[in-house]
Protein backbone atom coordinates (compact mmCIF):
# COMPACT_ATOMS: atom_id res chain seq x y z
CA UNK A 1 0.00 0.00 0.00
CA UNK A 2 1.39 3.38 -1.04
CA UNK A 3 1.72 5.61 2.02
CA UNK A 4 1.30 9.30 1.25
CA UNK A 5 2.12 11.78 3.98
CA UNK A 6 0.33 15.10 4.27
CA UNK A 7 3.66 16.86 3.92
CA UNK A 8 4.70 14.96 0.78
CA UNK A 9 1.34 15.51 -0.93
CA UNK A 10 1.48 19.20 0.00
CA UNK A 11 4.94 19.40 -1.59
CA UNK A 12 3.56 17.86 -4.78
CA UNK A 13 0.68 20.33 -4.88
CA UNK A 14 2.89 23.33 -4.14
CA UNK A 15 5.36 22.19 -6.82
CA UNK A 16 2.55 22.05 -9.39
CA UNK A 17 1.15 25.43 -8.26
CA UNK A 18 4.57 27.06 -8.44
CA UNK A 19 5.28 25.72 -11.92
CA UNK A 20 1.92 26.90 -13.20
CA UNK A 21 1.60 30.22 -11.39
CA UNK A 22 -1.42 29.02 -9.43
CA UNK A 23 -2.32 30.68 -6.13
CA UNK A 24 -5.09 30.35 -3.57
CA UNK A 25 -7.32 27.33 -3.13
CA UNK A 26 -9.98 27.92 -5.79
CA UNK A 27 -8.17 26.23 -8.67
CA UNK A 28 -10.36 23.12 -8.52
CA UNK A 29 -13.98 23.45 -9.70
CA UNK A 30 -16.51 23.05 -6.91
CA UNK A 31 -19.11 20.28 -7.17
CA UNK A 32 -22.26 21.54 -8.87
CA UNK A 33 -24.46 19.52 -6.53
CA UNK A 34 -26.74 18.48 -9.40
CA UNK A 35 -26.63 14.80 -8.47
CA UNK A 36 -26.61 15.10 -4.69
CA UNK A 37 -28.88 12.70 -2.88
CA UNK A 38 -31.59 14.14 -0.61
CA UNK A 39 -29.70 12.92 2.45
CA UNK A 40 -26.51 14.63 1.28
CA UNK A 41 -28.39 17.85 0.69
CA UNK A 42 -29.89 17.60 4.17
CA UNK A 43 -26.50 16.98 5.74
CA UNK A 44 -24.91 19.97 4.01
CA UNK A 45 -27.91 22.14 4.87
CA UNK A 46 -27.54 21.18 8.54
CA UNK A 47 -23.89 22.17 8.50
CA UNK A 48 -24.70 25.51 6.87
CA UNK A 49 -27.45 26.16 9.42
CA UNK A 50 -25.05 25.54 12.30
CA UNK A 51 -22.74 28.17 10.87
CA UNK A 52 -25.64 30.58 10.38
CA UNK A 53 -26.98 30.00 13.91
CA UNK A 54 -23.58 30.82 15.36
CA UNK A 55 -23.07 33.84 13.12
CA UNK A 56 -20.12 32.28 11.33
CA UNK A 57 -19.50 32.39 7.60
CA UNK A 58 -19.98 29.03 5.86
CA UNK A 59 -16.81 26.96 5.88
CA UNK A 60 -17.49 25.45 2.50
CA UNK A 61 -19.31 26.30 -0.65
CA UNK A 62 -22.01 23.89 -1.77
CA UNK A 63 -25.27 23.94 -3.64
CA UNK A 64 -27.98 22.13 -1.72
CA UNK B 1 2.84 21.53 9.43
CA UNK B 2 1.74 22.48 5.95
CA UNK B 3 -0.79 25.24 5.30
CA UNK B 4 -1.86 23.61 2.03
CA UNK B 5 -4.80 22.03 3.83
CA UNK B 6 -7.35 23.73 6.04
CA UNK B 7 -7.31 22.96 9.74
CA UNK B 8 -10.77 21.36 9.80
CA UNK B 9 -9.81 18.98 7.02
CA UNK B 10 -6.70 17.74 8.82
CA UNK B 11 -8.49 17.42 12.15
CA UNK B 12 -11.33 15.47 10.53
CA UNK B 13 -8.83 13.14 8.87
CA UNK B 14 -7.34 12.30 12.26
CA UNK B 15 -10.76 11.65 13.79
CA UNK B 16 -11.65 9.44 10.84
CA UNK B 17 -8.39 7.53 11.17
CA UNK B 18 -9.16 6.79 14.81
CA UNK B 19 -12.67 5.65 13.97
CA UNK B 20 -11.44 3.55 11.03
CA UNK B 21 -8.98 1.86 13.38
CA UNK B 22 -11.81 0.95 15.69
CA UNK B 23 -13.80 -0.53 12.80
CA UNK B 24 -10.79 -2.54 11.67
CA UNK B 25 -10.16 -3.79 15.19
CA UNK B 26 -13.73 -5.12 15.21
CA UNK B 27 -12.82 -7.38 12.28
CA UNK B 28 -13.95 -5.29 9.31
CA UNK B 29 -11.88 -4.04 6.41
CA UNK B 30 -10.60 -0.55 7.05
CA UNK B 31 -13.02 1.98 5.51
CA UNK B 32 -11.91 4.10 2.53
CA UNK B 33 -12.31 7.84 2.03
CA UNK B 34 -13.76 8.69 -1.40
CA UNK B 35 -15.55 11.57 -3.16
CA UNK B 36 -14.83 15.25 -2.77
CA UNK B 37 -12.70 14.84 0.34
CA UNK B 38 -10.39 12.47 -1.54
CA UNK B 39 -10.15 15.06 -4.32
CA UNK B 40 -9.39 17.70 -1.69
CA UNK B 41 -6.53 15.58 -0.35
CA UNK B 42 -5.02 14.98 -3.77
CA UNK B 43 -5.40 18.58 -4.99
CA UNK B 44 -5.34 20.76 -1.88
CA UNK B 45 -8.25 22.61 -3.44
CA UNK B 46 -11.43 23.35 -1.57
CA UNK B 47 -13.65 21.15 -3.72
CA UNK B 48 -16.62 21.18 -1.43
CA UNK B 49 -16.02 19.54 0.99
CA UNK B 50 -18.51 19.84 3.74
CA UNK B 51 -18.77 16.15 3.94
CA UNK B 52 -16.55 13.13 3.83
CA UNK B 53 -17.86 10.18 1.81
CA UNK B 54 -16.78 6.80 3.07
CA UNK B 55 -16.92 3.29 1.65
CA UNK B 56 -17.41 0.55 4.21
CA UNK B 57 -19.57 -2.47 4.82
CA UNK B 58 -19.51 -1.62 8.52
CA UNK B 59 -21.75 1.43 8.57
CA UNK B 60 -23.14 0.79 12.06
CA UNK B 61 -19.72 0.21 13.62
CA UNK B 62 -18.27 3.27 11.92
CA UNK B 63 -21.12 5.48 13.03
CA UNK B 64 -20.76 4.29 16.61
CA UNK B 65 -17.03 5.04 16.50
CA UNK B 66 -17.71 8.51 15.12
CA UNK B 67 -20.42 9.23 17.69
CA UNK B 68 -17.80 8.55 20.37
CA UNK B 69 -15.58 11.19 18.74
CA UNK B 70 -17.85 14.21 18.76
CA UNK B 71 -20.01 13.50 15.75
CA UNK B 72 -23.79 13.61 16.04
CA UNK B 73 -26.83 12.80 13.98
CA UNK B 74 -28.45 15.79 12.27
CA UNK B 75 -31.76 16.76 13.81
CA UNK B 76 -34.70 18.83 12.72
CA UNK B 77 -38.07 18.49 11.06
CA UNK B 78 -38.04 16.22 8.06
CA UNK B 79 -34.36 15.49 8.49
CA UNK B 80 -33.18 12.37 6.76
CA UNK B 81 -31.03 10.40 9.13
CA UNK B 82 -28.21 9.28 6.93
CA UNK B 83 -24.85 10.69 7.82
CA UNK B 84 -23.32 12.31 10.86
CA UNK B 85 -21.95 15.78 11.43
CA UNK B 86 -19.32 17.35 13.64
CA UNK B 87 -20.65 20.63 15.00
CA UNK B 88 -17.28 22.21 15.78
CA UNK B 89 -15.50 21.19 12.58
CA UNK B 90 -18.65 21.74 10.44
CA UNK B 91 -17.92 18.54 8.59
CA UNK B 92 -20.25 15.65 7.84
CA UNK B 93 -19.55 11.99 7.20
CA UNK B 94 -21.73 9.74 5.07
CA UNK B 95 -21.32 6.09 4.12
CA UNK B 96 -22.04 6.05 0.39
CA UNK B 97 -21.33 2.42 -0.49
CA UNK B 98 -20.14 -0.88 0.84
CA UNK B 99 -17.87 -1.52 -2.14
CA UNK B 100 -15.18 0.65 -3.70
CA UNK B 101 -16.32 1.83 -7.14
CA UNK B 102 -18.69 -1.13 -7.41
CA UNK B 103 -15.74 -3.51 -7.28
CA UNK B 104 -14.16 -2.08 -10.42
CA UNK B 105 -11.09 -0.57 -8.76
CA UNK B 106 -8.12 -2.75 -7.90
CA UNK B 107 -8.06 -2.66 -4.11
CA UNK B 108 -4.33 -3.41 -4.05
CA UNK B 109 -3.88 0.10 -5.44
CA UNK B 110 -5.65 1.77 -2.52
CA UNK B 111 -3.24 4.17 -0.85
CA UNK B 112 -2.97 5.38 2.71
CA UNK B 113 -2.94 8.96 3.90
CA UNK B 114 -0.09 8.49 6.34
CA UNK B 115 -0.82 10.19 9.65
CA UNK B 116 2.04 8.64 11.57
CA UNK B 117 0.86 5.75 13.67
CA UNK B 118 -2.45 5.67 11.84
CA UNK B 119 -3.90 6.54 8.47
CA UNK B 120 -6.87 6.92 6.17
CA UNK B 121 -7.17 4.68 3.09
CA UNK B 122 -7.85 6.55 -0.14
CA UNK B 123 -8.39 5.31 -3.72
CA UNK B 124 -5.50 5.46 -6.15
CA UNK B 125 -5.41 8.78 -7.96
CA UNK B 126 -6.02 6.91 -11.23
CA UNK B 127 -9.34 5.68 -9.83
CA UNK B 128 -10.28 9.16 -8.65
CA UNK B 129 -9.57 10.61 -12.11
CA UNK B 130 -11.63 7.89 -13.77
CA UNK B 131 -14.47 8.39 -11.28
CA UNK B 132 -14.64 12.10 -12.04
CA UNK B 133 -14.62 11.47 -15.79
CA UNK B 134 -17.30 8.85 -15.34
CA UNK B 135 -19.53 11.38 -13.61
CA UNK B 136 -18.78 13.92 -16.35
CA UNK B 137 -19.59 11.39 -19.03
CA UNK B 138 -22.92 10.52 -17.46
CA UNK B 139 -24.14 14.11 -17.64
CA UNK B 140 -21.79 16.47 -19.43
CA UNK B 141 -24.11 19.47 -19.16
CA UNK B 142 -24.75 18.86 -15.49
CA UNK B 143 -21.22 18.02 -14.44
CA UNK B 144 -18.69 20.22 -16.26
CA UNK B 145 -16.87 20.59 -12.93
CA UNK B 146 -16.11 16.88 -12.91
CA UNK B 147 -14.01 17.24 -16.04
CA UNK B 148 -12.24 20.14 -14.38
CA UNK B 149 -11.54 18.06 -11.29
CA UNK B 150 -10.23 15.18 -13.40
CA UNK B 151 -7.90 17.56 -15.23
CA UNK B 152 -6.53 19.01 -11.99
CA UNK B 153 -6.04 15.56 -10.50
CA UNK B 154 -4.16 14.48 -13.61
CA UNK B 155 -1.99 17.59 -13.72
CA UNK B 156 -1.04 17.29 -10.05
CA UNK B 157 -0.44 13.56 -10.39
CA UNK B 158 2.04 14.33 -13.14
CA UNK B 159 3.99 16.44 -10.63
CA UNK B 160 4.47 13.56 -8.22
CA UNK B 161 8.04 12.44 -7.70
CA UNK B 162 6.98 9.19 -6.08
CA UNK B 163 4.18 6.86 -7.15
CA UNK B 164 4.21 7.84 -10.84
CA UNK B 165 0.92 7.66 -12.67
CA UNK B 166 0.12 4.24 -14.12
CA UNK B 167 -1.08 5.27 -17.55
CA UNK B 168 -2.17 1.81 -18.61
CA UNK B 169 -4.35 1.38 -15.55
CA UNK B 170 -5.69 4.93 -15.84
CA UNK B 171 -6.59 4.38 -19.48
CA UNK B 172 -8.41 1.15 -18.67
CA UNK B 173 -10.30 2.69 -15.78
CA UNK B 174 -11.36 5.76 -17.79
CA UNK B 175 -12.72 3.61 -20.56
CA UNK B 176 -14.64 1.51 -18.05
CA UNK B 177 -16.07 4.40 -16.02
CA UNK B 178 -17.12 6.31 -19.15
CA UNK B 179 -18.45 3.20 -20.92
CA UNK B 180 -15.94 3.77 -23.67
CA UNK B 181 -17.02 7.35 -24.41
CA UNK B 182 -13.68 8.80 -23.34
CA UNK B 183 -10.09 7.68 -23.12
CA UNK B 184 -6.80 8.87 -21.71
CA UNK B 185 -6.01 10.91 -24.82
CA UNK B 186 -9.10 13.05 -24.25
CA UNK B 187 -7.94 13.81 -20.72
CA UNK B 188 -4.41 14.65 -21.83
CA UNK B 189 -5.72 16.97 -24.53
CA UNK B 190 -7.88 18.82 -22.05
CA UNK B 191 -5.06 19.01 -19.52
CA UNK B 192 -2.82 20.64 -22.12
CA UNK B 193 -5.34 23.29 -23.11
CA UNK B 194 -4.34 26.83 -22.05
CA UNK B 195 -7.46 27.22 -19.89
CA UNK B 196 -6.25 24.40 -17.70
CA UNK B 197 -2.67 25.63 -17.26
Amino acid sequence: MNRITIERQAETIERWKSRNGVTGRDYVPVNSGVSRTPSKRALLRSLAEISADEGDPPRFYANF
Amino acid sequence: MTNTYRHEFLTALRLLAEAFGEVEAAGWKRPILVGGAAVEFYTGGEVVSGDFDVVTAAQHDLEQALLRRGFERPSGPGMLMRGLLHRELRIGVEVVSGTLFDGNAEETRVGLIDLGSTGVPIPAIEDMIADRLGQYSSNEAGHPEMLGQAVRLYQIAMSRLEFPLDREYLSRRIEHETSGHYGLEFLIERANEPDHD
